[in-house]
């Protein structure tokens, strides 16, 4: 049954190497350093938004263009974000959580497209962007509170004896962050894509069924149109949702201690 | 005082009032694009019931797992399985505790207000 497979959409795909690190002897195994199309997707999604933002402002009118328009709105709502959830100091990582943002958003968008590959189904790139996340909280943290940022593990107005067991609870959660971050991406891409693939296949068997086969093809053709709509939200949903926590998480590096 | 001076004054007390009203209302404008802005933030905060519910499961689950990994990692390293793969395991079923219920504390202070006159008590007697 070619075509139907939900699965395939997430091969990766090398157009080029460069090269490969850590092959033996006879050029066996190793890892293979190339220029795939999950690489092409992410050019492509940066390319993009870097281009339309260029293009947008461009004008610098005093009275904004629609273009011009769609830009501001986008650097009002992510201002927004960020001033309500990590306060004014925040809006030092505006340029981060703006490009997470964009980009997130942009390349779930384009995964949308028939034949298009989803950046955000594969686990590694959710774990470096949520890995991303954290060291900048980590880094930004230790530098601007040096051991203050230890408070964050020790919450206030508790019993010496409670502490013991609180501390340690307190750092768990903290490194579930990254992997909650990520997985959630991940899982909803992911699961998103398969789900929408297998009803799409769904109609592709039932009309090679004859006559009967065409009639109920109807029933799956309805779901995967509803489904697709469900995906572009999803897929908006989750980049917002990565970017909101982001800004949480930065307020926890800026003001440690609950 | 002439009638010049009067006429003068009455005139800068007009054009002072009438500042005056401008700026109450330059103040009622602010206000008004405050409380939009703030109420735009708060359905920005809303999520759709799975949006939730996905939220939550991995906030458990990726702590669990954390826990475990751990746990499972310092066992292999010190040779002392499987003590603290259990200890962690139960940790991590905590902090993920800990996570959904402070993911639930700031959904329900993001959520709006209950209609009090809508709320029906509840029925103790059954």
């Amino acid at each position: 049954m070619a075509g139907t497979d939900p699965i395939k959409q997430f091969e990766i795909v090398e157009y080029f190497s460069f090269g490969t690190i850590g092959a033996d002897a006879q050029g066996e195994g190793g890892f293979s350093l190339a220029f795939t199309n999950s690489a092409l997707f992410m050019v492509l999604t940066v390319g993009l938004i870097a281009g339309y933002l260029i293009l947008s402002t461009r004008g610098r009118g005093l009275v904004p263009s629609k273009l011009q328009l769609v830009s501001e709105m986008s650097y009002e709502f992510i201002a927004n974000m960020i001033r309500s959830s990590a306060g004014s100091e925040g809006m030092k990582f505006f340029p981060f959580v703006f490009s997470l943002f964009t980009f997130i958003l942009i390349s779930n968008m384009l995964g949308m497209f028939p034949y298009f590959f989803t950046v955000a189904s594969h686990l590694i790139i959710t774990v470096a962007l949520a890995l991303l996340v954290m060291s900048v909280v980590i880094i930004y943290g230790v530098y601007k509170n040096g051991f203050g940022f230890l408070k964050l593990f020790v919450p206030s107005g508790i019993p010496l004896v409670v502490l013991i067991i609180v501390v340690p609870i307190e750092i768990l959660s903290f490194l579930s962050r990254p992997l909650s971050l990520s997985l959630r991406l991940f899982g909803n891409m992911l699961a998103g894509h398969i789900v929408l693939k297998v009803f799409a296949g769904f109609v592709v068997s039932l009309t090679s069924m004859g006559i009967f086969g065409i009639f109920g093809a109807i029933l799956p053709f309805g779901m995967t149109i509803a489904l697709t709509g469900l995906e572009f939200l999803v897929g908006a949903l989750q980049a917002f949702v990565f970017t909101i926590l982001t800004c949480v998480y930065l307020n926890d590096a800026i003001h440690p201690g609950h | 005082m002439s009638e010049s001076d009067k006429s003068k004054r009455s005139k800068i007390n007009t054009s002072r009032a009438e500042t005056g009203k401008l700026a109450s209302k330059i103040q009622r404008a602010k206000k008004d694009r405050l409380g939009k802005a703030a109420a735009i933030a708060m359905r920005q905060r809303e999520m759709t019931g799975s949006g939730k519910a996905f939220r939550l499961v991995s906030e458990f689950v990726s702590a669990v797992i954390v826990g475990s990994a751990l746990g499972f990692a310092i066992d292999v390293i010190f040779d002392t399985r499987p003590i603290f793969m259990i200890v962690l395991f139960l940790m991590g079923f905590a902090a993920g505790m800990l996570n959904v219920v402070r993911a639930a504390k700031e959904m329900n202070a993001n959520a709006p207000k209950p209609d009090p006159d809508k709320l029906v008590p509840i029925d103790d007697d059954d």
